[in-house]
């Protein structure tokens, strides 16, 4: 279970850009809150020390430090500087403090930008963000799994020469580079004005009291691009695979034996190749959700979805630091569900395979 | 190298040439090398070769090394010599007696600004002609691929994106090679069981490792940050040092722990268990998702550059590098003559260098030239975001971007896309054709 470990070292590595980044948090937050106002500079210094008390950023960094003897007290001798000074402190240091804010209250502290909690901002981008990597990866398998399978049973005839090349193609497209495509192509009134270019519902039209269905008619059109540059990747991907798999299950004997029994081809192949090929496909689940995921920061800043991707790239280009933090941790922690989720599926499909120790 | 290896690569090649999408990739990527390292002839602003008043000039090659090179002429109206910065001086403005534009007379960040706010390709271009009028370009200045909103050409950033890209796949690669093979090689040699210290000169070590650290890393904090700050380079050169420092101090204490040799408790050997420590740290750096690691790391510095974006892909494909040759080592290590070399007392250093590394090899030259491909494609979606590059770096990424703008302008998409996709499908061929190369049988 690698589970606790890597989620760790993801939340340290958060953690540090946390501490390390550029600029005093105490004073970009009074900034957030207060402005640059005349009726603060008074006593600013003041309100500064005081929002760096109450948000703990006055205490020690980490559970200890290591630190030379020199940089406590400065007039002191050379060989100071190579004496070490250990400190512990215990439970009292920022690093304790953010993680249970983050994991007893789900408090990743307050966007330099928006001056809101930003656990609020990404509550309310986060649905998008999964709605469409859950449905590309749903779509990337729906798509894959047959052409992988056709590719295998007609192994080195047309359609598998046809299909390889193609998805080598798609292979090595940039998502980016579909996405522009597609936008100057399909969504631009001098080619094809086909689907609506930007955001995800019309903000005059919409109507937050429609049915359901109606607002999923209202979606389908804006969602149409973007699910095709999330899914092209993954289905690439997928189908090798697949193909992979279920070539490998062709050349087994018992498929010898079905077809010496006269079972058609269909047969063998869905009842047979398919589901023995289906072990190893369960596995790349854990490569395609991240991918769905990490492809969210291009596409969602390019077609201006709504969603924790470009909550993310609007905070890198703001230095929102806080809100970049919370994000990489949040994408951490679902790239590493994926895994899990893998893990255990895989277990269940094949009975073999056990994580415990033996 | 031995004969027999020698054999083995000569039998990969052949295996290799069969597939003829593999070769031809080979020749193309030998293409876009040439190409990237011509580029500053094959497009530039100022000639290759020029006669100005009776004398030759060879701008484009004068200023390869020296950007601000000054030349003074002779005015023959005012006798008065006249200086001649040629790295500002407008060449198309002079009347030149004799000249050879580089093909594409337009260098990658040139503002043409008769020409700006995304001139199609073969629409009507203007031009600036001697006499200071404006008249339709003539066919060796036009833009043939487009210009993009500040009026830079399309082709000639292609042809210098070229160079930078191909830097982004190789010296990456170089970087995650090196980590990922040393990390690798150390895990899947030595194993768990492969390492045996005195238990004394282990616990000693563990205070060694931390004085290893203090040293290595606090003492030096300030040299540190000061050569990070002053340039990339110079900082992965002190960050060396000071791992190497680190490893020298742990190393001490662990010999000073011999003499506990006659004592007891501290005498007995154990093991380090070097292959699960490394392959679980392989294991946790896996489950990062890399883009987002980089994009988070980049706002950290608030001064782009290049080379970070490198060093950063280079560190994070490490692990997987790190994980192939691993399991090479795992089988290779168990095979007969790596047996019988131990037996003959050769030392493990030469063991892992000579005999086994060659052959442990083959598996990461296709996940490098994988690598590769997808550290072209890292780069270029980060400077497509404007994150991690410069922005006056002109890359095949950041000049897609520029269709963000405006979705009309099809050339800033269309011509640096196909660049893109072709160097990514060179390097996946190359990969591919290596991976069937090395493997005859597989039939995939």
């Amino acid at each position: 279970m690698l589970f606790i470990p890597a989620m760790i070292v993801i939340t340290l590595i958060a953690f540090i850009i946390n501490v390390e980044a550029p600029g005093d948090p105490a004073e970009r937050l009074v900034n957030a809150s207060i402005g640059n106002s005349e009726t603060y500079k008074v006593n600013r210094q003041q309100i500064i020390n005081q929002k760096r008390k109450e948000s703990g950023l006055d205490l020690p960094v980490f559970y200890f430090s290591i630190n030379t003897l020199s940089s406590s007290n400065t007039e002191s001798p050379a060989w100071y500087k190579y004496v070490p000074d250990i400190h512990f402190y215990g439970t009292h240091n920022q690093y304790h403090r953010w993680l249970s804010a983050i994991v007893l209250h789900g408090d990743f502290g307050t966007s330099y930008d928006t001056r809101m909690p930003v656990i609020n901002e990404i509550i309310t981008h986060l649905p998008w963000t999964l709605i469409l990597s859950l449905l590309s990866t749903l779509l990337a398998f729906g798509i894959s799994i047959p052409i992988g399978m056709y590719a295998a049973q007609k192994r080195g005839k047309m359609f598998d020469r046809i299909s390889a090349t193609g998805l080598f193609i798609l292979f090595s497209l940039p998502n980016f580079f579909v996405a522009s495509m597609l936008l100057v192509f399909f969504a631009n009134p001098r080619f094809f004005g086909w689907f609506p270019e930007s955001g995800v519902q019309d903000a005059v039209l919409f109507d937050q009291t429609w049915p359901f269905w109606v607002k999923l008619v209202h979606w389908a059109p804006y969602l149409v691009l973007p699910l095709i540059t999330y899914t092209y990747s993954s289905i690439a991907f997928l189908s090798r695979q697949m193909r992979a798999g279920a070539i490998e299950i062709f050349d087994q004997d018992y498929i010898t034996t079905a077809r010496a029994k006269g079972l058609g081809e269909t047969t063998i192949l869905w009842k047979h190749v398919f589901r023995n090929s289906l072990a190893p496909i369960i596995t790349t689940f854990a490569h395609v959700f991240p991918i769905a995921v990490t492809g969210s920061i291009i596409i969602e800043s390019l077609f201006s979805i709504p969603g924790m991707g470009r909550e993310i790239y609007q905070a890198v280009l703001n230095y929102d630091y806080p809100v970049i933090v919370a994000i990489f941790t949040i994408i951490g922690f679902l790239t590493l569900t994926g895994y899990l989720v893998s893990d255990i599926l895989y277990a269940m499909a094949d009975p073999r395979i056990s994580y415990s120790k033996k | 190298m031995n004969k027999d290896l020698h054999k083995l690569y000569a039998f990969v090649w052949m295996q290799f040439r069969k597939s003829k999408p593999a070769l031809y990739a080979v020749y193309f990527l030998a293409a876009i090398i040439f190409l990237g390292l011509v580029s500053n002839f094959v497009a530039n602003r100022q000639p290759l070769y020029a006669k100005y008043r009776g004398r030759n000039f060879f701008p484009a090659f004068q200023t390869l090394f020296h950007k601000t090179l000054t030349d003074s002429t002779l005015n023959p109206d005012t006798h008065k010599y006249e200086p001649l910065q040629f790295d500002i001086t407008d060449w198309r403005q002079l009347s030149l007696d004799k000249v050879i534009w580089a093909p594409i007379p337009y260098s990658a960040s040139q503002h043409d600004k008769y020409n700006a706010d995304f001139v199609a390709p073969g629409t009507l271009q203007h031009y600036k002609n001697q006499d200071g009028a404006m008249v339709t370009s003539p066919y060796i200045f036009r833009h043939h691929l487009g210009t993009d909103r500040i009026g830079e050409d399309v082709a000639s950033g292609l042809i210098h994106g070229a160079g930078i890209a191909l830097c982004v796949g190789l010296f990456s690669m170089a970087i995650a090679a090196v980590l990922g093979i040393l990390s690798g090689t150390t895990a899947g040699f030595f194993g768990d069981y492969g390492i045996r210290v005195l238990r004394g000169s282990f616990l000693l070590g563990i205070p060694g490792l931390f004085f290893g650290i203090f040293y290595g890393f606090i003492v030096r904090a300030d040299v540190l940050k000061h050569a990070f700050e002053q340039d990339l380079i110079t900082g992965i050169f002190q960050a060396t040092c000071s791992i190497i420092m680190m490893i020298m101090i742990t190393l001490l204490f662990g010999y000073a722990g011999l003499m506990f040799k006659k004592s007891g408790y501290l005498s007995k050997k154990i093991f380090i268990p070097v292959d699960i420590i490394i392959s679980k740290l392989i294991e946790i750096f896996d489950a990062i998702p890399p883009l987002i690691f980089i994009i988070t790391i980049s706002a950290l510095f608030i001064d782009k550059s290049l080379s970070l974006v490198i060093v950063i892909i280079g560190v994070l494909s490490a692990p997987q590098i790190a994980r192939l040759t691993r399991a090479e080592f795992i089988r290779i290590r168990h095979l007969d003559y790596v047996q019988s070399a131990k037996a003959l007392g050769i030392t493990d250093l030469r063991i892992i260098f000579v005999h086994i590394l060659p052959n442990a090899l083959a598996p990461v030259f296709v996940a490098l030239a994988f690598g590769a491909a997808s550290a072209i494609i890292a780069e270029s979606s980060l400077s497509f975001l404007g994150i991690g590059v410069p922005a006056d770096t002109v890359t095949w990424g950041s000049m897609i971007s520029a269709t963000r703008d405006n979705f009309d302008a099809w050339w800033m998409v269309v011509f640096p896309g196909i660049a893109i996709f072709i160097t990514v499908t060179v390097f996946n061929l190359i990969g591919e054709g290596l991976r069937k190369a090395l493997n005859p049988r597989s039939r995939y």
